[in-house]
């Protein structure tokens, strides 16, 4: 019986130390992983910096600009084409009146948010003018 | 139990054999191992089963912290977090030329990557003898860091060090300012602010404060300096200004400068480009101020908008004559003196006023003392030292007081927002600082405020600003001529033109204002240098372009607001 419990024992120490030291070796394991992770999140906070500064750059308003006049062509927003409020965009399904009624959809009486003559065209200094350069260079070269 | 056990052992111990002794020793030492392991394991279950915190050991030895970020200097953002200004890692390009082999291949594709250099000189840079540090180009970008990275030379070698970096380059330079090579302040938001944005540590190596939000709005700022840029080149002018702020709560949300200068390297542009003709530059600005004469008289009942003033002739005081540009040789109503810009009509009615009350209520909106934006390029106001009658006629319509563009927006902005009077400033509020406005000064009476934001709509409707009308903003404004003074006199060919507006006239949000220094006149605008031709169109554009930006609707105008007064306008042509 003596034998039996000292081969028990050893059993045991035997058993509860590869225990440990397996546990030992896995925190070690976690541990570097989320020393690793820190190292990684600073690095990207950095990046982040950088690149928060490169994007301010690259979508600068003058940027914008550009790259809209050469390949977009479009020009200002002008007031005739801002609806104030939804109650004035045409063929909108009406959330009030049943679905599947005729007077669901609602027909426009007038389109223009604004009751006035067209705007005269005008001489413009500065902002869009260049876009409409570009359009009549492409055209001539078009023919 | 044990204890006992070896006890026993003991005492029967004296009549066993050798082997016996053995076997209860080894069975001691046995159990002292396993008593030590059952231990071990317990405490380890106990770690494991655990919560942390509410057993005895701290947590806080585990802990793997990330450290901040540090950089010797925060960041300057707009209104809504765009980055303006920021420290940056750059890299430096270092090679040492030892260990070169090819310096013509490496060359060549340097050059490709670095296209300011060329390859004699590269080469040169490469084949230097008895040296192993040569600089081949400081402050990288990112892109081109990689680049050279990845022709994968080992004697091409970075550098790391920090930079003031300001991603939109000229724009708002005027306001951010720049820093010098040691990363201090040196102009603008980046010296008034340098203790905020950096501080010392005890080491005296700098580190980063708390980043400053500014209230610019960075796409307003660009619609500006692009419209005011280009009136500066259309009518070939020396210079302009232009401010964009907020009439509730003072927030300058875009102001302009021209010339300006690149932040990323002052020391491109000549000094003169860092003179900012918003807070530092200060101008008689002429018909603008007539707003302001006609407010106080309003106020005090001086006047009444029905009342008819003589304006038939020219008025001669002490040597001096007053007479009209725009003029109708007539009698006019309050409102005609106005939106005709009539001086002589203007002077009659300061006249009636007196100096001291026309003295105390400039001093009352803050034209008689400095602006109060937070920068130290500010200019002082040029006040005439004997505010007499003949002053304080020609201060009545804008000559002889001189003022910065800033301080008349803040005065402007008073009259239109009900009449109290917000201090105007750089950085952004929040919306508990917007409802301490609620108790700023009123320095008008909220019905005289109203009275002039019909008399500045009905200006740009009926009168002298009427290219500055912007379909459905429905704008307000005043504009302003001066001639400049000069030794003796004033010269009638160097103007100051500008046009102050307001908009949305019937609910008033912001002041946009513009001045041309010493414009030309265009055969599109016949020859005319005024500031309803030079300047009002700029106002104009900045409104259409950036209306939508500040979430402002154009809607129908509600005419019936204007009718009274203008029905008190006769603008036939005779």
């Amino acid at each position: 019986m003596r034998q039996y419990f000292t081969l028990f024992s050893v059993g045991i120490a035997l058993i509860s130390g590869m225990v440990v030291f397996q546990v030992k070796s896995t925190v070690q394991e976690r541990r570097d992983d989320v020393e690793g992770l820190a190292r990684q999140i600073e690095a990207d906070q950095r990046a982040i910096k950088m690149l928060r500064t490169e994007w301010a750059y690259l979508t600068s308003p003058s940027r914008l600009q550009d790259q809209s006049m050469h390949f977009l062509a479009m020009g200002e927003t002008s007031a005739r084409q801002i609806i104030p409020d939804v109650q004035q965009v045409p063929y909108r399904i009406d959330l009030e009146t049943p679905v599947d009624a005729p007077e669901s959809i609602v027909i426009p009486l007038r389109y223009a948010p604004i009751n006035k003559p067209r705007e005269k065209p005008e001489r413009r200094l500065g902002g869009f003018q260049r876009a409409s350069l570009i359009i009549r260079v492409d055209e001539r070269s078009g023919r | 139990m044990s204890d006992m056990h070896v006890k026993t052992t003991r005492i029967e111990g004296a009549g066993k054999s050798a082997m016996d002794i053995a076997r209860n020793r080894l069975m001691v030492a046995g159990l002292l191992f396993l008593a030590a392991f059952a231990a071990m394991a317990f405490r380890t279950l106990e770690l494991g089963l655990s919560t942390p915190g509410n057993s005895g050991f701290s947590r806080a030895a585990a802990l793997v912290t990330v450290a901040p970020l540090s950089y010797s200097r925060a960041e300057i953002l707009d209104r809504n977090g765009e980055v303006l200004a920021t420290n940056l890692e750059v890299a430096s390009l270092y090679v040492d030329p030892q260990k070169i082999d090819d310096p013509r291949k490496v060359a060549n594709e340097l050059v490709a990557i670095l296209p300011e250099f060329t390859v004699a000189e590269m080469e040169k840079k490469l084949t230097l003898p008895q040296r192993k540090f040569v600089w081949i180009k400081r402050h990288l970008s990112p892109d081109q860091k990689w680049r050279i990275n990845a022709l994968g030379y080992p004697a091409l070698k970075f550098q790391d060090e920090e930079r003031r970096i300001y991603p939109y380059g000229r724009l708002a330079s005027h306001v951010l300012g720049f820093v010098d090579v040691d990363g201090k302040g040196l102009g603008g938001i980046e010296r008034s602010f340098d203790s905020t944005l950096s501080w010392r540590d005890e080491n005296d190596s700098p580190r980063a404060g708390e980043p400053i939000r500014t209230a610019l709005d960075i796409r307003v700022q660009h619609a500006l300096a692009e419209e005011l840029g280009a009136a500066i080149r259309a009518h070939k002018a020396k210079g302009g200004a232009g401010i964009v702020m907020d009439v509730r709560s003072g927030e300058v949300v875009a102001m302009v400068s021209m010339p300006d200068f690149d932040p990323n390297d002052p020391a491109a542009s000549p000094a003169e480009a860092r003179f900012n003709r918003v807070s530092q530059g200060v101008y008689e600005l002429g018909s603008t101020l007539k707003t302001f004469t006609v407010a106080k008289a309003l106020e005090q009942n001086i006047v009444h908008m029905e009342d008819m003033i003589d304006a038939r002739k020219p008025i001669r005081v002490a040597g001096y004559t007053i007479s009209d540009d725009h003029g109708k040789a007539r009698m006019m109503s309050v409102p005609e003196v106005f939106v005709f810009s009539s001086n002589i009509g203007m002077s009659r009615i300061v006249d009636e006023m007196g100096p001291e009350l026309q003295r105390q209520f400039m001093a009352d909106i803050g034209l008689l003392q400095p602006t109060t934006l937070e920068i130290q390029e500010i200019g002082n106001p040029l006040i005439p030292r004997r505010w007499g009658r003949l002053a304080s006629m020609t201060i009545s319509y804008g000559h002889g007081l001189s003022i910065s563009p800033a301080q008349l927006s803040t005065g402007i902005a008073a009259m239109v927002n009900g009449g109290r009077l917000v201090p105007a400033t750089l950085l952004a509020k929040d919306e508990a600082d917007i409802s301490a406005i609620e108790s700023a000064r009123q320095v008008i009476s909220a019905s005289t405020s109203r009275d002039i934001r019909k008399l500045l709509r009905m200006t740009v409707v009926k009168g002298t600003g009427s290219k500055a009308e912007a379909l459905g903003y429905r704008v307000g404004g005043k504009t302003g001529t001066a001639e400049k003074a000069i030794a003796g006199g004033y010269d009638k060919k160097a103007l100051i033109s500008s046009f102050m507006g307001v908009f949305p006239m019937d609910d008033p949000q912001y002041v946009v204002f513009a001045l041309l220094d010493e414009p030309e006149g265009t055969r599109a605008t016949h020859n005319f240098a005024g500031g309803g031709w030079t300047a009002a169109p700029v106002v104009r554009n900045v409104i259409v372009r950036s209306a939508p930006l500040l979430g402002i609707q154009p809607i129908s105008e509600n005419q019936s607001l204007y009718t009274r007064v203008a029905h008190l306008i006769d603008d036939e042509k005779r």
